[in-house]
Order: structure tokens, then sequence, then C-alpha cells
């Protein structure tokens, strides 16, 4: 069953009732259920039929990725055959195809972005995700959209969100459609000024694949984002999840706040209200997550911003804002 | 300038004079290689003004400002307390309500009828109706506008200004307007306009049968009407009711100071404990240029070394490491007229009857200190006279 089908079942039966609704589409309640679940932790995506996430054993090595990127940037003008020969000067044996493949994912394919990129203008995407293990409070930023499908009173639900990866503190706007420029709102019209506030000292942000977006679609989001954090004096490393390279670690925070989303927004959702009310939903979830809504972390049970107070001695002085409806 | 540009659209042949030596007032923009401070208006709301923007071709961004609220021991602190944001939207609808009685205020693009109940200072009639937060919240912005003291400055005149539109954008973190090349480009825009300009200072304005004598200090002209957008020496307008308008009129000394800093992030701070007072920085505006960082402080008092010590001290103090003064500059803003002299009628006895009028007063002599504001009411104003 296709994605939107299985979604349609899963409004049918959360308004009209679970049992009856199986039967109708002759699916068993354990098969709705796991349906459910996966798609409040990953929105519409959770429904499409699961891939087996694995590494191709003749997947290039990320060290030549590495030494081919650095020729890339000395050589800009020449393509994927002198690429080849030049990696061939250095002992490593990659066919043409395969370079081109990796020009691909780097989105780096004409070669006027290649000058750019060598220029160091165009924005540079890190495949290797930062060390979160290490990063401090406010470092690591997650950044990823959710679909949700559409509703009858709604419309199609994109819900946007930035993460902190210490901390859990996070924002989230929805919207009708998908652009980088809900990123960037998301940013300067939240995430940064309550950044400023909690003395968060962004270095990182890490873009999760959740929509599958293309490799092509990366340098415009990317570019989007940085403008706007230029325009706020900040300079941060930007990385993306590598396609089909599970990170559980990630996930599993991803998916557990997703899930709580979810929880807020789909009663509403299924009522048919209207994305102006869906959206000052979202907000007041926001603040309850944020100040009420206890987390587990290493060595305490606590909402996010008293994990805060507690690992940092910082008290939060947030804007008038962040405490009232707004719309956007 | 904006009503010259305007009447010219109208193929009605406009003069400016000008006193000082580069147009704009307010508009002020300093550039050095790639890098632009602005001296006195640095940002507006989004209001009207994106429509005169567009018409004139001047580039601009929106962005979110964020701001920050340091007490008397320069610690952040909150603009209000959690608690108090609910008291503060109840107080907000309250206010709304009681500003309706004022009927006709607050429509007009102009200042209008003075009623009695609100030619008080504003903390006054703020705290006889128990707006507790409403003060909170309005005053740092006050200041920072130039009105000067929330004990001093009239309700009238304050709630022109923020209206509950403006409280509202204000508390929501709305999106300010920046000009890319600084606002002095609008200036600039504007001038190529309007064809003629004089840089030379007006020492008389005189009615005579029907007409306008302009008297500089090199010879006389006639014009069939003048209108006044600067405050004047009341002796230069030989025309009673509008020299005693004039005469009434007062303004606040105010001083911006731009300063090179270290590089480091710092968002607009306002500094609560200072708000109205003379000599005290009132807030400042930081920003990142090119690897430049900037902070541009405002207060209130004249200028002079001791007051720029003192600004550099209070900066210093709130962990700022100035390099070095780029400019400094002497305003005087905010025309008003004082509790004293201020009549009901004051502002209707001279917009009234405005076809038979010689003399007009304009921009921010008898509108709120806005640039969308003035844009509008200039417009007005044009639109309705010629």
């Amino acid at each position: 069953m296709d994605s939107e089908l299985k979604l349609r079942v899963i409004q049918e039966a959360l308004t009209l009732g679970v049992s009856a609704t199986c039967r109708k589409h002759k699916i068993s309640r354990t098969l709705f259920y796991r349906w459910l679940k996966r798609y409040q932790q990953n929105g519409l995506k959770g429904l499409e039929p699961l891939r087996k996430t694995f590494r191709p054993h003749n997947k290039t090595e990320q060290d030549i990725v590495d030494k081919l990127l650095v020729l890339m940037k000395k050589h800009p003008r020449i393509g994927p055959r002198e690429l080849k020969y030049y990696l061939e000067g250095h002992g490593h044996y990659i066919s043409e195809s395969a370079v081109y493949n990796i020009l691909l994912r780097h989105g780096l394919t004409r070669r006027n972005d290649r000058i750019r990129y060598a220029r160091g203008i165009y924005p540079q995407i890190g495949l290797q995700p930062p060390d979160f293990d290490q990063s401090k409070i406010g470092s690591c930023w997650l950044l990823w959209a959710t679909s949700y499908g559409s509703f009858a009173g709604t419309g199609t639900i994109y819900e946007f969100t930035i993460f902190d990866y210490k901390s859990r503190v996070a924002c989230s706007r929805v919207h009708n459609t998908f652009s980088p420029a809900h990123f960037t709102s998301l940013l300067t019209a939240v995430a940064i000024p309550i950044a400023q506030c909690l003395e968060f000292d962004a270095k990182h942000f890490f873009f999760m694949d959740t929509l599958g977006l293309q490799d092509k679609d990366y340098p415009a989001l990317i570019s989007q984002v940085q403008d706007a954090l230029h325009q706020s004096g900040l300079s941060v490393a930007m990385h993306r999840q590598q396609k089909q390279t599970p990170m559980p670690q990630l996930e599993a925070l991803r998916e557990a706040y997703t899930a709580t989303v979810s929880a807020a927004l789909l009663p509403h959702l299924l009522a048919g209200r209207s994305l102006l009310e869906v959206r000052l939903v979202l907000q007041q979830f926001l603040r309850s997550y944020n100040f009420n809504h206890s987390l587990v972390y290493e060595h305490l049970i606590c909402p996010p911003l008293e994990y805060l107070t507690t690992a940092t001695g910082i008290l939060p002085v947030l804007p008038i804002w962040a405490y009232m409806d707004r719309q956007y | 300038m904006l009503a010259a540009y305007l009447l010219e659209q109208r193929g009605i042949k406009a003069t400016v004079f000008e006193r000082e030596n580069t147009l704009g007032g307010h508009c002020q923009t300093y550039v050095s290689k790639n890098f632009r401070v602005e001296l006195g208006t640095a940002f507006f709301l989004n209001d009207h003004i994106g429509e005169l923007l567009a018409e004139l071709d001047v580039g601009y961004t929106e962005r979110h400002s964020y701001r920050d609220f340091i007490d008397k021991s320069h610690c952040r602190v909150p603009l209000l307390p959690q608690n108090d944001i609910t008291v503060l939207i109840a107080e907000l609808s309250r206010l709304e309500a009681l500003l309706l009685q004022y009927s006709d205020f607050g429509s007009e693009t102009t200042y209008g009828y003075v009623h009695e109940d609100l030619n008080v200072p504003l903390s006054e009639f703020l705290s006889f109706h128990n707006f507790r937060a409403v003060h909170h919240v309005i005053n740092p912005h006050l200041s920072a506008y130039g009105f000067g003291s929330i004990d001093k400055i009239q309700a009238y005149y304050a709630f022109n200004a923020f209206d509950i539109r403006t409280i509202n954008q204000f508390m929501r973190g709305d999106k300010l307007i920046f000009i890319n090349e600084g606002t002095a480009h609008i200036i600039a825009k504007l001038s190529q306009y309007v064809s003629d300009i004089r840089y030379t200072e007006v020492t008389g304005i005189t009615p005579h049968g029907g007409r306008v004598q302009v008297d500089t200090a090199y010879g006389l002209e006639i014009f069939d009407k003048v209108l006044i957008s600067a405050v004047l020496p009341h002796t230069v307008i030989r025309d009673n009711q509008a020299s005693a308008f004039m005469q009434r009129l007062s303004t606040n000394d105010y001083v911006t100071c731009v300063f090179a800093i270290e590089n480091k992030n710092r968002v607009t701070t306002y500094y609560l404990d200072n708000l109205g007072k003379q000599n005290a920085l009132q807030f400042f505006y930081a920003y990142k240029q090119r690897e430049r960082t900037i902070v541009v402080a405002y207060a209130y008092g004249l200028l002079d070394m001791n007051f720029i010590t003192a600004i550099h001290r209070e900066l210093l103090a709130s962990g700022i490491n100035v390099k070095h003064l780029i400019a400094a500059r002497q305003w005087r803003i905010f025309p008003h007229i004082p509790r004293g002299a201020l009549h009901p009628d004051t502002y209707t006895s001279i917009t009234e009857r405005k076809e038979s009028r010689l003399i007009h007063f304009i921009g921010s002599l008898v509108t709120k200190p806005s640039i969308s504001h003035l844009y509008l009411s200039v417009r007005h104003f044009v639109e309705e006279l010629f």
C-alpha cells in the first residue's frame, strides 16, 4: 500500500475507530499500530516501504573521496576523466563514473559549481558528522523537516525543526510547503534569538535526511541558511546526513521528539483545524515541551530548559514573544 | 524632500531650502570601504514605507532584530517577568478599549485634538489606570526613540507613536526594514527627482498679498505656498499664528556615538536603569559587517568630551571592548509641545482650513516620528491640498 493510502487509513482509524477501520481495509490491528508508530515518529516518510540500509561493498573509501575533493579544489576546471588520472597519480584506482558519482553527491557535476566551490564561495557541506559525543550544550544543532501528509482542514503539513543535540531544547514551525526559506525563517525568528538568550555558541548544523532530499537540493538550502547566519554575524559549519547512513543515536532523538509533536498535533489535524490554529497549538506545545516536558538525560530526568540551567548555571532570560502566541 | 518629490510627481514646481550641508535630516549614513554606519534612523517597522521604497527602487532587507535588557549592574534581565506576560496581554486589551474612547485619536495621520486626559505625563496616565506591565514594556522603546523620560512626555504623544499595533509589533519581535545602502540612499533617490534644491538658510518667511515671500541671506523670492518641515527660529516666520506655534515647539537633545569595537556578537541592548535620564546611555545597537563590528550608542544630552567619555565607560562596564570612536553626532529630535503650552486645539488650529493657508507645517512637526508614518502623513497632506 502506498504511503498516502496508509495515511488515509490512519486518519480514518483515528476518527472512526481502529477495529472497524482495520476490518474494512482487511489489515490486522498489529499492522495498523506499527504504521501509526512509524508515522508518529517519522511523518509520512515512515509510511514508505522500509529500505534496507546497506553499504555497497564497493563504495569508495572516505579518504579517497577527501583526496578527490582536495584535487578538485586545486583543479576545478577539469572533469571526471582527468580527475581519475590525477587520482591514479596518487595511487588510487577508481573508475571515471565513480568520480562522477562522488561529484554528483556533492552537487559539483557542473564546472561553474566546482570553480565556485574551489574559491570557497560555494557553501561547503561536510559529509562527516561532527563529533557529537564531545560537543558542548548549544554547539551542535540538528535540523530536519517532517512531512505529515495532507489533512482536510489544514492542507499538506511540513514541520520544520531545529534541535540542540545536547540540551534537546527545540523549536518547530509548520508550513504548507517545503522550502529552504522556512528553515531560515525558523532560524532568524526563533532559533537565533533564543540561542542568544541561552548563550548557545552554535558551531555545527547537522541536516538530517528525513525528506529524501536529493543531493542537488542541498546547495540552495545550505546557502540560504548560511546567508541568514552571516546576517546575524554567525559562522557555522554545515553537515548533512549521508544517504543510507543510519545514525541510530540521532534518529532516536528525532523520533522521540517527532512522536511528542505529532501526539500534540494529530488530534487537531484530524479535527480539520486550519493552519493558523495548528500553528498556535504547536507554539503551546513547544512551551510545554521546553519548560515542562521531562526527558531522560544521562544523570537526571527534567525538562530541557531545566537541564540547561542545571548543567550550565544559565538562567534563561527569554524575550516576551517566547511566552506569547504569535502568528507567522 | 518627500513632499517636494510627491509634488513634482504631480507636476507642481517645488523649491527645497536646506540649512545643513547635507539633505535628509535624520537619514544620515556614513560610508567607509563597503562599510555603512547609520547615524540617525537605522531601521523602521514595515507599515507603508515598502511602497515608497519600491517606487524609488531602493533595495532593502527585512530582518529580525534581537534585544537584550540590562539592569544597573549590567546583568541581563527579562523586560517583563514571565508571570506578568498574561497581565500584559490583559492590560493591552484594556488599553485598546480605553484609547478607543478618545474617538478621533490615532485615526488621523497628523496630530489633532489633544484630549485633556492625555495631556499628562505617560507614567502618570499609566499608573492612574494601573497599567504596570505596559509601563515596563513601553518605557525602553519610548526612550530609545528619543521621546525622553516617561515622567515628562505626555500620553498623547506616546500613544501616537506607540499605538497598540506598534507595541504588539515590538513584543512579537517583528521583522524590521534595513536599507541595504543606508537610509541616506532614500534621500539620494528622492533628490534625483527634485529639480530645485537650494543649500542655504531661510531667514524670513512673510505672507504677502496672498503669496509668501521667502528671504535668504542672498535675496528674496515669492512663492505660492510654504511647507515647513523643520524647527526654525520662530522669529523667521512673520505670521502671528505660525510663529506662535513654532515658539511653543521644543526638542530633545540626543546624541548618537559610533564606536568600532572588538569582534563580538552583541545584540541591541537597553540600559533599563538609565531610561530617560540625561547624559546616560539609553541603548546601543551592534552589528557586524565584513569582519568589523560597530556599536551605535544613543544617549540624551549635549555632545562634548566628557559626554563621550561617560558613554565609553558605560560600554566598557557592560563588557564591550571599544577600539575607537568613529563618529558622534548631536541631534535635536522629536519636536513636541511641553505640557503647559499644549492646548487641546493647538494642533487643530494650525492644520484646519488648509486651502486658505499659506504657511503649512508638515512632517515630524505635526506627526509621530516614524519614517513610515511621516511618509503617509506627507502623502495625505499633498493629496489633500494639491
